[in-house]
């Protein structure tokens, strides 16, 4: 089977994305053949086989030439990267995109391919903009009655007023941004002030919200592997008293992404924390209708609280599972998982041919006049 | 001027050609069958109009009204009222025939006239050439499909079907039961010739399907050989060993033979599913290498249904896997063979490795292929729709199911339409099985009155056989009569067109 991997785009976490689909794209290639497909800032298609090493992104403007830019297209039922210079078109079976944050994870990317009708790995269009609000997901999560940390939404700097139910320290979070770009930890009002100023540069919708100290983070990775929902490990982020912002998480280490944060795996926690986290993370990806690998942050302190939920976790989350399953099992899992929803797919109703309607509209339209 | 002329000279040839062709292709572009529906006369006929334009090569004079007469008689001979269907086989055969045309219109060394004559007049002979050419431009495109097919087809788990009977419906039963398991493809509909697989495969099947289950069709000897270089399965199941097509095959040995092939080109670790209540099928484990399930109602299988009850609703029957009791199943599929059909599919499945422990909700859930043996309403009026079944023993069968029922019982049917003088005597049989179990008969079309004798040599109520031109005037009568207190039975290969 031929893999399109697509990675990159116009979004703050462009670098981050390219990381991911180099780790993913070597895991892939043991029982695969890949294809790079590097989403450009500006959202252009280039496709080059060197994309699949990390060395072809340190000269970039070298790269993209307008010669290696592609289009993707149905053809007669099958599915190709249409080049500009007649070249011979590279034809791929299914898409799998890697990519983070807004304007491209939060489903735009998802229903670009849809819309084109590329089959698509871990395919779930409401999952994807859902996980990418964190309003929205938090508005969900109390009606699954799940704890979340409390929160105020902010949608212009004037309403800071608002925040007066809430106890300093206080977290600043822009809405829809993921791998913790503009999370700030505030302890004052003035500063507060500023945080959310600068939070606003990132997104129309800023939450605000009160920051346990001395919290303990866990992350765990839920996937679904033969119509079972399966946890992963469970890790525990070791960090300092601030929050983990996007220096510590992905510039502290050679690159290596989110494998390198300071972590214990497996972490040590009671049997009974091991087990609600394992619940509530099951019971989250039924709900919130997921697909493929994702990962939950979790915060506990006295009580067990949901912090983030991240449709494409960074590194996909494969370190979580290390032990459980390697990496390419892992992956076989998600793509063995997406041909039984894409048959399933094909099976079904997609448009039905009523003509009468129009009849009847006639009819109807006709009386008006 | 000429080049005017010679533009316009092979439409003279369409309406002539057009008509032609659509015989051809109604007989499944067989020249064989061809000739077979085209009376040696009219090829005669069109040898002696040749011969006398050779003759008028030595007579200019007479040339002129040759031509005249010629064309007249070939026009009246040839053309019959048919609608060609124009399929891409047909587009490309036309394009031969522009081409051809105009090549010997220009590149031929005689006048304009001449050319028109001895095409005129040869017709049947140019028609054929321009057959045989087009035939072998279809072989080199069946032979890239074939290619793609293959390629297609190279990783999936192939299951094969054959069997004289009940191909079809085991088919959907095993789709529908696989279905809810593991990615599946079949050949649609009843497609199971070689040209019908190697379509289904580049059509139907699927980069991200596991499973593709393929119906083998075989009506004459070697005709297995054929389908199984397309495709050979890695599991098969034949269902039933009958007589169809027994005018092609000589004997039922022969159909054995063609059919048990199937099973022959398995491997050791392979499986065959058999069904063990034909008596030719119980005797096959003797020269069969690979392993083998049987699966039967009456003799002593692997798979076996007991405690059988039959209903106008469905049936219920136990499910004995390896002589242990597994479940208690239920369908919604009417008659006898079908339980034996869903077994036979269990039986693939247990030879797939395939966990049957939700087995009774899966054949629960199996539903009736349109046109077989399917119960619903048609303009209010409740119809038991057997119009895809064309043989004798799927007949009775329906007949069987019929008087089930609780309700006033009719039924609409041609009889039975077969090729060969066996026909009569059949539908006579026909009329005298039905005529204690149904209360009134609407008898369309042709072989109507061989079934009326039978029905009366059984004492059947004359008053109660009506005999109607069409099926749609029999449906006009239906709605005359019906009330809710009645069932209809439509019966063998009506249009279905009618029935919306």
């Amino acid at each position: 089977m031929r893999i399109l991997v697509l990675f990159g785009g116009e979004s703050v976490e462009h670098e981050i994305s390219i990381i991911t689909a180099s780790q993913v794209m070597s895991a892939l290639s043991v029982n695969y053949t890949v294809l790079p497909l590097y989403i450009s800032k500006e959202n252009k298609l280039y496709y080059l086989e060197k994309f699949k090493d990390l060395e072809a992104f340190k000269n970039l403007s070298k790269v993209l030439k307008k010669k290696n830019e592609v289009s993707i297209e149905k053809i007669n039922k099958k599915y190709y990267l249409k080049r500009k210079n007649f070249k011979k078109n590279k034809y791929f079976d299914i898409a799998f995109p890697i990519v983070h944050g807004k304007g491209m994870e939060d489903s735009t990317l998802l229903s670009y391919l849809k819309f084109k009708k590329i089959p698509v790995i871990s395919d779930s269009l409401s999952f994807y903009a859902l996980a990418q609000n964190k309003v929205l997901s938090k508005r969900v999560l109390n009606d699954l009655k799940i704890d979340n940390v409390k929160f105020v939404e902010l949608t212009s700097k004037e309403e800071i007023k608002k925040i007066k139910e809430l106890e300093y320290p206080l977290v600043v979070k822009p809405n829809t941004l993921g791998s913790s770009i503009g999370v700030r930890k505030v302890s004052d009002e003035e500063e507060l002030k500023e945080v959310v100023e600068e939070a606003f540069m990132y997104d129309k919708k800023v939450l605000v919200e009160e920051f346990l100290s001395d919290s303990h983070e866990y992350n765990i990775s839920v996937v679904e592997k033969d119509k079972e929902i399966i946890v992963s490990y469970i890790e525990e982020v070791v960090k300092g008293d601030n929050v983990l912002d996007y220096k510590q998480k992905y510039e502290g280490d050679s690159c290596k992404g989110m494998a390198s944060s300071k972590r214990i795996l497996p972490a040590k926690i009671s049997e009974k924390l091991e087990k609600e986290i394992q619940e509530k993370a099951i019971k989250i990806y039924k709900y919130f209708e997921a697909k493929g690998v994702i990962r939950i942050d979790f915060l506990y302190k006295d009580k067990l609280y949901v912090n983030e939920i991240n449709a494409i976790p960074g590194s996909y989350s494969f370190y979580l599972w290390k032990g459980k399953m390697d990496f390419v099992e892992l992956l076989d899992t998600v793509i063995d998982n997406s041909k039984r929803d894409l048959f399933l797919e094909n099976k079904r109703i997609k448009s039905i041919d009523k003509m009468e309607i129009f009849n009847k509209y006639e009819k109807s339209f006709n009386k008006l006049k | 001027m000429s080049y005017l002329f010679i533009t316009f000279m092979p439409f003279l040839f369409l309406p002539i050609l057009i008509s032609q062709y659509t015989i051809i292709q109604s007989q499944h572009y067989e020249l064989k069958k061809y000739f077979y529906y085209q009376p040696i006369k009219k090829i005669l006929l069109q040898i002696l109009l040749l011969s006398l334009l050779l003759l008028s090569f030595s007579f200019k004079q007479v040339s002129l009204y040759l031509t005249l007469i010629s064309t007249i008689l070939t026009n009246t001979i040839l053309i019959n009222k048919n609608n060609l269907k124009y399929t891409k086989r047909t587009k490309r055969f036309l394009l031969i025939y522009f081409l051809l045309t105009y090549a010997l219109f220009l590149f031929l060394p005689f006048n304009i006239i001449t050319t028109f004559n001895t095409i005129n007049s040869a017709f049947i002979i140019y028609l054929i050439i321009i057959h045989i050419l087009s035939s072998c431009l279809e072989k080199g495109i069946l032979y890239y499909y074939l290619k793609d097919a293959k390629c297609k087809i190279k990783n999936k788990i192939v299951i094969g079907i054959t069997g004289s009977y009940g191909k079809t419906s085991s088919k959907n039963i095993l789709y529908d039961l696989l279905k809810d398991k593991v990615n599946v493809s079949k050949t649609p509909k009843s497609y199971n010739t070689k040209v019908g697989i190697i379509k289904s495969i580049r059509e139907e099947v699927s980069l991200f399907d596991d499973y593709f289950i393929c119906e083998y069709g075989v009506d004459k000897k070697g005709g297995m050989d054929k389908l199984l270089r397309v495709v050979t399965p890695h599991i098969s199941l034949i269902t039933e060993i009958g007589n169809q097509h027994l005018l092609t095959f000589k004997n039922i040995e022969n159909i054995y033979k063609e059919k048990i092939k199937l099973a022959k080109v398995l491997n050791s670790d392979q499986v065959v599913v058999l069904n063990n209540d034909n008596k030719y099928l119980s005797k096959a484990y003797r020269e069969l290498k690979c392993k083998i399930i049987t699966y039967g109602i009456i003799s002593n299988s692997d798979i076996m249904a007991k405690n059988i009850e039959i209903t106008n609703k469905g049936s219920l029957f136990d499910l004995y896997v390896d002589n242990k009791y597994l479940k208690r199943l239920s369908t919604s599929l009417l008659g006898e063979h079908n339980i034996l059909n869903i077994l036979g599919a269990i039986g693939v499945l247990k030879g797939l490795n395939i966990n049957l422990s939700d087995i009774d909700k899966l054949v629960k859930e199996i539903r009736p292929v349109e046109h077989r043996l399917q119960i619903k309403k048609i303009n209010n009026i409740k119809v038991i729709d057997d119009s895809f079944n064309s043989n004798e023993i799927g007949f009775k069968k329906a007949i069987d199911i019929l008087n089930l029922m609780k309700e006033e019982k009719i039924v609409i049917t041609p009889g039975i339409i077969e090729q060969g003088n066996n026909s009569e005597n059949l539908n006579y049989e026909l009329g005298r099985y039905m005529a204690s179990k149904v209360d009134l008969i609407i008898l369309v079309e042709k072989n109507a009155h061989y079934i009326k004798e039978g029905l009366i040599k059984e004492g059947f109520d004359e008053k109660k056989i009506i005999e109607k031109k069409y099926f749609i005037e029999a449906w006009e009568y239906i709605k005359k009569i019906y009330d809710d207190n009645k069932i209809i039975l439509i019966e063998n290969d009506l249009p279905s067109i009618y029935l919306k």
